[in-house]
């Protein structure tokens, strides 16, 4: 999968999942959505959900960390590193 | 007239000078790290008190510390303390509008907060009070925190305060959405820290973990309550990845961890835990809403030595009850027994008291109840009422509780229209009008609908314009905006109208 839909489809999850809480499309891709609210607890399940469901990994628990989900930058990386099977 | 210097020992502030002085070189708190001994914070306190003094606060002074959990917040509620001000802590993402609203009614003689907070804010609200920044650029008309306690005096302020004297105020939402000031004395602190200490068992060297604001009571009294018996509080920013603070419970050997259900929720989705090692931890406590049985016994697998304690409190009077933890999955949805050294009972709305399973409002009495809210008597007087004992007043917590026939207390609903979500209170009316804002909305209501995980979920009914474009996101976003993020309704349904009684009032118990 290129890499630039595996970054437009988290773009456009993040925007319309959390857009209540500040998320946008245009976004930047390294905004800390922790730091700045936009996902909370509950919210990083749901990413991790549309991460398993869409791009075919399994995040472990202790995958489960700001260095992969903080910010969309690093779920992009996250995913592909997950998919040519380095992580 | 002379004042007895042993009257400190009395007063809220007084455990740190004890441990300071029996165990200097223990760390009472740990921020990443960062370790913080007990003689060093409460050098800071005194350094604080002295600052503030310098400041010109006197005894009485409000002191708003608008600061996330951090060393400042600490070493600056126990300066306050110190100080003889009454201090409040209150986070930066509380929204400007809140903030202004406070410090408008507590008219603080010092606002502490970060240089963002401060450019939000309006001239008008920070007219009168000495603004002091934590971090940033010195700006016009304020001090930095670092030049502020570099230029304090030698000379600590006399001290005038005594145990019944109000200590802190704790904000809250009123039934408009306006904060409400909780005011706790010396002796609400002292003995909450005291009742709390002794049914959660604190011994000498307990390591509490805190992710929960200081802002909130909940928070605020895992530091009192560890600090009572001289533990170690280890800080958190807060709780967003449930992975991470378990592997900090387990590097931190910490013996006790508080929680609320979305948190543990995250815990129990946790795929697998045989990888963190929890067996230092001793405790676990849940309040501001029932964990689902389910995500209890999934609790106690994960970790089978840890007790895990269910309560209920409210500002009002911090803690009412906790379920002992060999009750737990017994009647998991049960919020157990009346605290230590408290008396609560059911009252029916004739004023007689509820037998087993018959619901009424549940009344405290005890020297954890609030001295009322802050230049509120209106407010105050429908709270505390004069209860069996001549010239003391009880509490009316405005919630509905029923026992069982063991005497087991249940939380059942709120007795006014407050929604209580993930234990903290939302105003409907509060929510209604930041939807109504929004172009295009005729009218709207907000109701609080059952929901697995947050116990209440809040559900805002909206009429909207033919051919509008709104959405649901758009009043999610509305509300975010203008309330607070545990407003945002989680489900948001379009009518073409909302229900109606013969006399025009919106019947809510339909939308349910």
């Amino acid at each position: 999968m290129a890499g630039a839909n595996i970054e437009s489809r988290i773009h456009d999850f993040v925007a319309t999942s959390f857009g209540f809480r500040g998320a946008s499309a245009d976004m930047d891709g390294n905004l800390d959505l922790l730091a700045h609210g936009i996902l909370d607890s509950t919210g990083v399940l749901e990413v991790v959900a549309f991460l398993e469901d869409n791009f075919d990994v399994n995040v472990d628990d202790e995958e489960m960390v700001p260095e992969n989900l903080a910010t969309m930058s690093r779920m992009v990386a996250f995913v592909q590193r997950k998919q040519s099977g380095a992580g | 007239m002379i004042r007895d210097p042993r009257t400190d020992t009395f007063l809220a502030d007084h455990k740190l000078r004890v441990h300071a002085a029996t165990r200097p070189e223990h760390p009472a708190l740990v921020i990443g790290k960062r370790r913080v001994t007990y003689g060093e914070l409460d050098a800071a306190a005194d350094q604080w008190a002295r600052m503030l003094h310098g400041l010109g606060v006197v005894g009485g002074d409000r002191v708003v510390l608008a600061l996330d959990n951090g060393y400042d917040a600490v070493a600056g509620f126990y300066g306050s303390l110190r100080a003889d001000a009454i201090p409040s802590i209150v986070g930066t993402s509380s929204r400007v509008k809140r903030l202004e609203r406070i410090a408008a009614l507590a008219a603080p003689r010092v606002l502490v907060t970060t240089a963002k907070v401060a450019q939000g804010l309006s001239p008008e609200a920070t007219a009168g009070l000495r603004l002091v920044l934590v971090d940033g650029d010195p700006v016009a008309g304020a001090t930095t925190l670092a030049a502020a306690l570099a230029e304090t005096g030698a000379s600590a302020p006399r001290r005038c305060s005594i145990e019944p004297d109000v200590a802190m105020i704790s904000w809250t939402t009123g039934s408009t959405g306006d904060p409400k000031g909780v005011m706790l004395t010396h002796q609400n602190l002292r003995n909450s820290a005291a009742a709390i200490a002794s049914y959660l068992e604190h011994g000498g060297d307990e390591v509490v973990l805190c992710v929960l604001p200081l802002s909130h009571t909940y928070g605020l009294f895992q530091l009192l309550v560890t600090h009572w018996t001289g533990g170690t509080l280890v800080l958190e920013a807060g709780f967003a990845l449930a992975f991470p603070i378990l592997k900090r419970l387990e590097e931190t050997e910490a013996t006790g961890f508080a929680g609320v259900p979305t948190m543990f929720a995250s815990i129990v989705a946790l795929k697998r835990t045989e990888h963190v090692d929890l067996s230092r931890l001793r405790y676990l406590t849940n309040a501001g809403y029932a964990l689902p049985a389910a995500h209890l016994i999934r609790l106690q697998e994960l970790c089978p030595r840890t007790r895990i304690y269910a309560m209920y409190g409210q500002t009002e009077c911090t803690r009412v009850c906790y379920l002992p933890p060999d009750q737990v999955l017994v009647r998991p949805s049960s919020v157990g027994i009346s605290m230590p050294n408290q008396e609560v009972w059911i009252e029916k709305e004739d004023g007689s008291r509820a037998a087993p399973r018959e619901v009424g409002e549940l009344v405290v009495r005890g020297p954890n109840v609030m001295k009322g809210y802050w230049r509120d008597p209106g407010a105050t007087s429908r709270a505390l009422r004069p209860g069996p004992v001549l010239g003391e007043v009880v509490l009316h917590t405005g919630d509905l509780f029923r026992t069982d026939d063991e005497g087991y207390l249940y939380f059942v609903a709120r007795a006014d229209d407050i929604i209580k979500t993930r234990g903290e209170k939302v105003a409907p009316r509060e929510v209604e009008e930041a939807i109504c804002v929004l172009p295009d909305v005729v009218e709207t209501a907000v109701v609080g609908v059952a929901d697995p995980i947050h116990g209440v979920a809040v559900k805002a009914v909206v009429v909207t314009r033919r051919g509008s474009k709104v959405t649901a996101d758009d009043i999610k976003r509305a509300v975010f905006l203008e309330v607070n993020e545990i407003a945002v309704p989680r489900v948001v349904e379009f009518v073409e109208e909302l229900p109606r009684s013969a006399g025009g009032k919106v019947l809510k118990g339909e939308l349910v």
